[in-house]
């Protein structure tokens, strides 16, 4: 029991969510039965995931230093943009077949790194307020993307490429194997190294960071690397699964992301929050679309529902510390009694 | 100790209490859909056994849905066509609305049904080519696919209807402005976005009948403007051409947020000097026919043409087919005529101040 107990209070954010979800995931089982948990519906759903997933994990990064970075999704469409411009072959790079796949997606990569690069660099050499910094470069991003295409989509890429949104190991999609991976990745680092160590302080307390011998700026920049990498990865999954790239797509996919992060338990002044549950949040919000779709929900009862779940996991875990402070302090006195 | 972890697991309880209470407004808002959901499934897995081998033509055992672009009175009203279908025939269609329109929402609803196996998808596609590799997952997984207003992916799907052939109406567009205009003088054109592949051919082809039937009239601009589907949009944007092209005599939309180019106008005292023509939706628009600041308005009908496409999906979901001629039940689409995977009907509508009375959506 006390064991148990530990686990729970351990971090009480990520037990709520859990607890909200798997209620959820049992409401959805009695009430739809085969029709959501068919091994179809599963697949169907973790082929949704990933695209959305990564995008999840750039905001919590950047939620994590305090920050936001709105120019998530111009960066995935752009990267998208920029190598589907290699793959059609529209910008000949002289190779065929997987050689420029491999090619491309690395480019790529480096052009979402640049990105990155570049709002990290706006952000912790001018010290401009991340959202304002974000701002600009999602329009200036969008720019770069719409001048590249003139608003119509990039198509006839080639077949190798597409081939990997649809390729799936031991059942469960590729993509989806990449966000678990991801995923994992960055729970290593922010958990178990001093890179991740100073990540959190910096966003509890950049002052106190800064005092703590962490390279502030140095911290920043990383971050936003990370953050722009994370996107264009997102975009590159955009563009394998949807098999075209044009700038505005997953538009509505910002604001979630906000959502999966607070409901995931990323505090937005920084310092606090896990990626699992980042991840459970997107595994929730996934397993609720599918359960709006099923019953032909209006966009706006889906909306007041959102809005409900949101407020239903803050005011939990708004109750719940609140109830522990005062607890604690109780004890504390106690303590000092004895 | 004991007390304080009874106490907390007291609060435990409360806590999971609290929970299901909170959380039970959902189940009850899940009940009914969820009874609707189970009634239907079991016909699906009848379908997937028994359709292999002889297909009934009983509309009530095909379960088609219709995926629109998002939630406005056009489409408002295509869905109340889509629930007179269902009431004429019994057809076991329903409406998916995206909360935004997004090419990713109408993917992820799209990949949902497929998973849940529905007999027919008709999907009005907000960016038709990133629609095509979840078109081609349905169509792998025996769902019939019928599109509207995309004929540019016709090949990849089963079937696209359409209320008439776009270029003609473009041209339309471009025919009352020059006729609006007095044949002379700068215009400028709105689409809903860049992106959209419907709008864009009407700006083309309304931009064509212009520059190729009255050289005295120049379009002020290479690419049209972007709406945003929004009347704010609309209106934000012609007062930066007022600003930018103080000249203009003559403004089109073609998306249905003409009224934003009014508001404007008439803020700048500019509706004498101004012509407005623009996609029209009467109950968007009649204000603006009536009072003058908006010459002519035309459209077709959304809930003719959802019906027409959720027939048509249910005519081939249950192997009748379709060809040149065949009759979709509903006015402008008695006839349509098939060219390659595309299916026109012949509904265009034209509204002038004096019969924009006539029609309620």
């Amino acid at each position: 029991m006390q064991r148990i107990k530990t686990i729970v209070l351990e971090d009480l954010n990520i037990s709520i969510l859990t607890g909200v979800t798997l209620l959820i995931l049992l409401l959805c089982a009695f009430a739809f039965g085969n029709s959501m948990y068919s091994l179809k519906n599963i697949q169907s759903m973790a082929f949704q995931i990933p695209e959305f997933g990564f995008l999840a994990l750039a905001m919590m990064m950047s939620n994590l230093i305090g920050g936001i970075d709105l120019s998530i999704i111009a960066t995935a469409n752009t990267v998208a943009v920029f190598t589907a411009l290699l793959l059609n072959g529209s910008w000949p790079l002289g190779l065929d077949g997987w050689p420029l796949v491999i090619a491309a997606a690395i480019i790529g990569m480096l052009i979402s790194l640049l990105f990155g690069l570049f709002n990290g660099l706006l952000i912790a050499r001018t010290s401009a307020p991340p959202i304002i910094a974000t701002l600009g470069t999602m329009t200036l991003f969008q720019g770069i993307g719409m001048a590249l295409t003139g608003g119509s989509s990039v198509g006839n890429i080639i077949a190798e490429f597409a081939e990997l949104g649809k390729l799936k190991l031991l059942e469960i999609p590729f993509i989806f194997w990449l966000f678990l991976l991801a995923a994992g990745i960055l729970w290593f680092v922010l958990t178990y190294t001093a890179f991740g160590r100073s990540l959190y302080l910096y966003g509890g307390n950049s002052v106190a960071a800064r005092f703590s011998a962490i390279s502030n700026e140095r911290l920043c920049i990383s971050v936003f690397l990370i953050t722009g990498l994370l996107a264009g990865l997102s975009g590159l999954i955009i563009l394998s699964r949807v098999n075209s790239a044009k700038v505005g797509y997953g538009d509505s996919y910002l604001l979630q992301t906000m959502i999966v992060c607070v409901i995931g338990g990323i505090h937005p002044n920084g310092g606090i929050g896990k990626v699992q549950g980042v991840v459970i949040a997107v595994l929730l919000m996934r397993v609720m679309s599918s359960a709006f779709t099923i019953m032909s929900l209006s966009p706006y009862t889906k909306k007041l529902i959102w809005g409900f779940m949101l407020l239903l996991v803050l005011g939990l875990n708004y109750m719940v510390s609140v109830f522990y402070e005062a607890r604690k302090r109780k004890r504390e006195r106690k303590g000092e009694g004895v | 100790m004991k007390r304080k972890l009874l106490a907390s697991l007291m609060c435990a309880v409360l806590m999971a209490g609290l929970l299901s209470g909170c959380s039970s407004n959902e189940p009850e808002k899940k009940e009914e859909p969820a009874a609707e959901a189970e009634e239907s499934a079991p016909t699906d897995t009848e379908e997937g056994e028994s359709g292999e081998e002889a297909k009934t033509a009983d509309p009530s055992e095909y379960n088609v849905v219709m995926i629109v672009k998002q939630s406005d009175s056009w489409f408002d009203d295509m869905a109340t066509g889509v629930e007179q279908l269902r009431k004429d025939t019994g057809l076991n269609v329903s409406v998916q609305v995206p909360e935004t329109g997004d090419a990713a929402s109408q993917i992820s609803i799209m990949e949902d049904l497929i998973a849940q196996g529905v007999d027919a998808i008709c999907i009005v596609p907000n960016d038709p080519s990133a629609l095509i590799p979840t078109i081609e997952k349905a169509r792998e997984a025996g769902i019939v696919v019928v599109t509207h207003e995309a004929p540019g992916i016709a090949e990849n799907v089963d079937l696209d209807v359409e209320a008439f052939v776009n270029e003609e109406f473009g041209k339309l567009f471009g025919e009352k402005l020059a006729e609006v205009m007095g044949g002379e003088g700068e215009y400028a054109g709105f689409v809903g976005g860049l992106t959209m592949d419907t709008h864009m051919s009407w700006y083309q082809a309304a931009v064509d009948y212009i520059t190729e039937n009255y050289p005295d009239m120049t379009c002020v601009t290479e690419e049209p403007y972007e709406d945003g589907n929004s009347i704010e949009g609309a209106h934000d944007k012609t007062l930066e051409i007022l600003t930018s092209y103080p000249n203009i005599k003559g403004l089109f939309d073609c998306s249905a947020h003409g009224g934003g180019i009014c508001e404007a106008l008439r803020e700048k005292d500019k509706l004498e000097s101004v012509k407005v023509v623009s996609l029209a939706l009467p109950s968007m628009s009649a204000t603006y026919l009536k009072d003058g600041s908006m010459q002519h308005g035309q459209a077709w009908r959304p809930a003719d043409a959802g019906y027409a496409t959720c027939y048509a999906a249910y005519l081939l979901a249950s192997g009748q087919g379709l060809e040149t001629g065949t009759d979709l039940k509903i006015t402008g689409y008695e006839s349509v005529n098939v060219e390659g995977n595309i299916a026109y009907g012949n509904a265009p509508l034209e509204f002038t101040a004096d019969n924009i009375d006539d029609y309620n959506f």
